[in-house]
């Protein structure tokens, strides 16, 4: 980018940095007051960060240690998820999980987790004898001995959410702007007065910090540098929905030191999850898997999924999770005004970003004492997938618009109709990771092998866009790279 | 919903779909509708626009879209009827076909006997877990060769292709026809996985590296592919530690086996074959469920295009005898097996009647390359037949027939074991 003063300068009340879960959650939030915010993403499109390489396990507070705000926030933010869901048209199911013992001691470590739960609120849950979890649970192994069940978790997707609340946010006037990473913010007499970032300039007179990996180092823009965050690398395998008979619930091996431990986890678009490994490691853009670590999640979840082999896989990633702060860091800086962190959001991000978003608004309303808006509307309109309907939905569909018959993903069966919805929307998806996370075409076993060439056919058409510009996630990633030879020559 | 009835559905209008079509109307069938999800007839045929196809149907060397070319006017002629841009959803076991089309909507249809031909799709990344970042970049190659051959645009220009199927090696003559630089090609077997032919003509002669016992063990770059890391593979295909070194490329193929494409054909509860990832499927190419056939890339993985034009003439054929009362129930069955270094056979199953009375012909793939070898069958501890081969390779199919001269041995068996043993016993 150029020099800062060619940049578009533009004001705003407020000025989110980073639109993860909790970024959106808190712009949302921020858009039911008569502020002007802009949302900051540095990536191509909202929700490309941690927040989409999870497993999109909604923790009700059972497992979290006591006494942390993290395990408030993340009660409250429970308490939130079914109406906000609901509101913004996102599906999410409470199909509970099992923390499962294998042996004495285990089943010695369940009563003490069954009284961690409930001294955390979460008072329904209940541990189960081996009969009841293996009928539960018929895939699990045969040396599963009792377990410790969880009702009240849930799985969401987590991009789904992320974007549902982006969407919603934007139509209640949040500017969301991508590609736009926070470069610099200025302080002038204890006050933030500017943000600058990779294409933009913003006068403001708050910046509320969810930048997730890098919430330290927006942190330290203003002076406020007592933590450091470093990625925690989980790789994932994402099996064919064919497998999806495996697991009826979300399944952990008992929590040990760095976690919560690879997992088997039914995905709400039936995959199924297998994953996480824990790996420390430095580089904040390294979000490739490693054979040691597939190999380790294989080995891993088997033994309690004997029937888990990697080539039920349609893909594998790497997902990078903050680690290094000791819990959540929501709150101003004393002598600093217009400054909130929302940092140190561990691997719980996605279930506490709504109690995150609530406890920002406490802490916007002591400084700015905004007006709620009377015309705030909390409602979002969904697209109805096509797999979805009923054969005479359809139909009343084909009849209304052609294009609801066209089926462009085979695999996930996404029609021309979705595709061109989700191009429509705002924050406006412009490249083919954006396109798939809000549409599902491309994530099937095929992997966009039939699909993608259509996919671009249509973003080119409906935007103008070249084809050699359509992007996999934005610049850098184009993916085709000049025409072939032309007879005569020509181009 | 509009609902439709005809005598034979063929599901797919690719070269086996089409071979189908035409040999159901040739046999008597009065209504013949193909059901295709794409926007042409054809398949994948458009997009070989190189030749070797045909020698043995036309006895001549064509292209892929001169092939197709054939057919679709052989169709044609014979008044085979075709929906386009229909995504058929649903088989019942009854032969009822619930299917999505953007011209008609939601429609019923109502078929005497079924032939799936929907082919197959190509294995991703994922199945093989290969390490790495996610970069653009990566294509399956049947993907590239649709950018470049339909399409008119280049996936990249410094290329590394994992796995030496044919399409792979194919584009990785293509693609230096473009002037891309082809690093090399990867087998991760110690031999080519397609036919010599294609080695020989797409990567010998145009001195690209074939690296045979080595894979692709690491992926690099964020937003575009920035190279790979190759690495030697031992005898249990496990990277050898020590043995890695980097190419340089924005691009990577992948060109490692082909899946058929059976989601319906399950969901219909046809009984499959684990190992050719189709149904198990008898002479006449019916499978589990009366009057439902499959033939081509759907039924087995086809080498050439040929075979799978002659499997669909067969179920077309026999679908229409069905839809017509004439196709007679089995329940005498004789089980085909596949025994030392056989990896599959179809069918996968005989009728006892057929065995006694005709030539059936059968698809056998081996599990590893040999030479000196004897093909031979055994019923119990009966030898029936046995044949000598110089060469056998799994990139090459063995098509031969079981001959009712040897009917005094299928008259009492429940089994025939189909072995491919070395002449001279190895120690």
């Amino acid at each position: 980018m150029g020099p800062v003063e060619d940049r578009r300068v533009i004001d705003a009340d407020v000025v989110i940095a980073g639109a993860g879960s909790v970024g959106s959650a808190v712009a949302r939030m921020v858009s039911r007051f008569d502020l002007s915010a802009v949302l900051l993403e540095r990536e191509s499109d909202v929700c490309s960060g941690t927040s989409k390489s999870n497993n999109a396990h909604i923790v009700c507070g059972a497992d979290i240690t006591p006494g942390l705000i993290e395990t408030g926030i993340v009660v409250r933010s429970n308490g939130l998820y079914d109406q906000v869901t609901e509101e913004l048209g996102v599906p999410y199911k409470r199909i509970g999980n099992c923390y499962i013992a294998l042996n004495d001691a285990e089943i010695k470590r369940l009563e003490e987790m069954r009284k961690i739960a409930v001294g955390n609120g979460v008072t329904d849950v209940k541990i189960i004898g081996r009969e009841e979890i293996l009928e539960m649970e018929p895939h699990l192994t045969r040396e599963a001995k009792a377990a410790l069940f969880v009702p009240r978790d849930g799985i969401v997707s987590p991009y789904t959410l992320a974007i549902a609340l982006c969407e919603n946010a934007a139509r209640n006037g949040v500017k969301v702007l991508p590609n736009q990473k926070v470069e610099e913010i200025s302080v002038e007499g204890g006050k933030v007065r500017k943000v600058v970032a990779t294409g933009v300039v913003v006068n403001t007179r708050m910046v509320i910090n969810c930048a997730g990996l890098f919430a330290d180092e927006v942190s330290a823009m203003v002076g406020w540098n007592d933590f450091k965050l470093h990625p925690r690398r989980g790789e994932f395998f994402i099996l064919d929905r064919k497998y999806r008979y495996l697991a009826n619930h979300i399944v952990y091996p008992l929590p040990g030191p760095m976690g919560r431990g690879s997992t088997i986890c039914p995905t709400i678009d039936d995959n199924i999850l297998v994953g996480p490994t824990a790996v420390e490691v430095t580089d904040k853009f390294d979000r490739g898997t490693t054979a040691e670590g597939l190999r380790s999640v294989i080995s891993n979840v088997s033994k309690y999924y004997p029937e888990i082999r990697p080539w039920m896989a349609v893909t594998q990633y790497a997902g990078l999770r903050p680690a290094g702060a000791p819990d959540f860091i929501i709150g101003r800086k004393p002598g600093l005004a217009g400054f909130i962190n929302a940092a140190g959001i561990r691997s719980t991000g996605i279930s506490a970003c709504l109690g995150i978003a609530e406890r920002v608004r406490e802490l916007i309303v002591e400084e700015l004492k905004p007006r709620e808006k009377a015309n705030w509307e909390p409602r979002r309109a969904r697209t109805v997938r096509f797999s979805e309907m009923t054969p005479e939905e359809r139909d009343r569909a084909v009849a209304a618009d052609r294009k609801c018959g066209r089926v462009v993903c085979r695999c996930e069966t996404v029609t021309e109709a979705e595709i061109l919805d989700a191009i429509r929307r705002n924050p406006a998806p412009r490249d083919l990771d954006a396109i798939k996370r809000r549409t599902r075409a491309g994530m099937g076993r095929c992997q966009a092998g039939f699909c993608r060439p259509r996919v671009m056919e249509i973003l080119a058409r409906e935007t103008g866009m070249k084809m050699t510009d359509i992007t996999l996630r934005g610049p850098g990633s184009e993916v085709l790279t000049r025409p072939t030879k032309r007879p005569g020559g020509k181009k | 919903m509009k609902e439709y009835s005809c005598d034979v559905a063929v599901i797919g209008g690719g070269a086996a779909g089409l071979a189908a079509a035409a040999a159901a109307r040739e046999a008597g069938a009065e209504r013949v509708l193909i059901l295709e999800r794409d926007r042409l007839l054809g398949g994948i045929l458009p997009q070989c626009i190189h030749t070797g196809f045909g020698l043995v149907v036309f006895q001549e060397d064509l292209t892929g879209p001169e092939y197709i070319h054939r057919w679709l006017g052989k169709a044609a002629s014979l008044k085979v009827e075709s929906k386009l841009n229909t995504m058929v959803l649903e088989v019942g076991p009854d032969r009822k076909i619930l299917a999505a089309s953007a011209d008609e909507g939601m429609m019923a249809l109502k078929a005497g006997a079924v032939v799936l031909a929907m082919g197959c799709r190509e294995r991703t990344r994922g199945a093989l877990a290969i390490p790495g970042t996610r970069p653009a970049g990566i294509f399956t190659a049947g993907q590239a060769q649709r950018f470049v051959n339909i399409e008119g645009w280049m996936p990249g220009e410094r290329v590394v292709i994992l796995g030496s199927g044919d399409v792979g090696m194919i584009m990785a003559r293509r693609l230096t026809f473009e002037g891309a630089k082809v690093e090399a090609v990867v087998e991760v077997l110690p031999y080519v996985g397609g036919l010599m032919r294609n080695k020989v003509q797409c990567l010998d002669d145009f001195g690209i590296p074939l690296l045979l016992s080595h894979t692709v063990t690491n992926i690099r770059g964020n937003q575009r592919l920035t190279g790979v890391t190759v690495a030697k593979v031992d005898a249990d295909r496990n990277p050898v530690a020590g043995t890695e070194r980097n190419f340089d490329c924005d691009t990577l193929l992948l060109s490692v086996g082909l899946i058929p494409e059976n989601e319906l054909t399950e969901r219909c509860g046809i009984e499959m074959d684990k190992v050719t990832g189709g149904a198990a499927l008898d002479e006449k190419l019916e499978t589990s469920v009366p009057g439902v056939f499959a033939c081509g890339n759907v039924a087995h993985v086809c080498d050439i295009v040929d075979n799978v034009t002659q499997m669909g003439l067969t179920a077309g054929a026999e679908a229409a005898k069905f839809a017509a009362g004439k196709g007679a129930a089995e329940r005498d069955y004789v089980k085909i097996s596949a025994g030392e270094n056989v990896r599959y056979i179809v069918p996968q199953r005989v009728s006892r009647r057929s065995l006694l009375e005709r030539n059936i012909p059968v698809h056998l793939r081996v599990a590893r390359p040999d030479q000196n070898v004897r093909l031979s069958i055994r019923a119990g501890n009966e030898q029936v037949f046995k044949a000598p081969k110089k060469a056998v390779h799994p990139g090459e199919a063995l098509i031969g027939e079981l001959s009712p001269k040897s009917a005094d041995y299928f008259r009492n068996t429940s089994e025939l074991v189909v072995d491919v043993e070395p002449l001279v016993k190895r120690k």
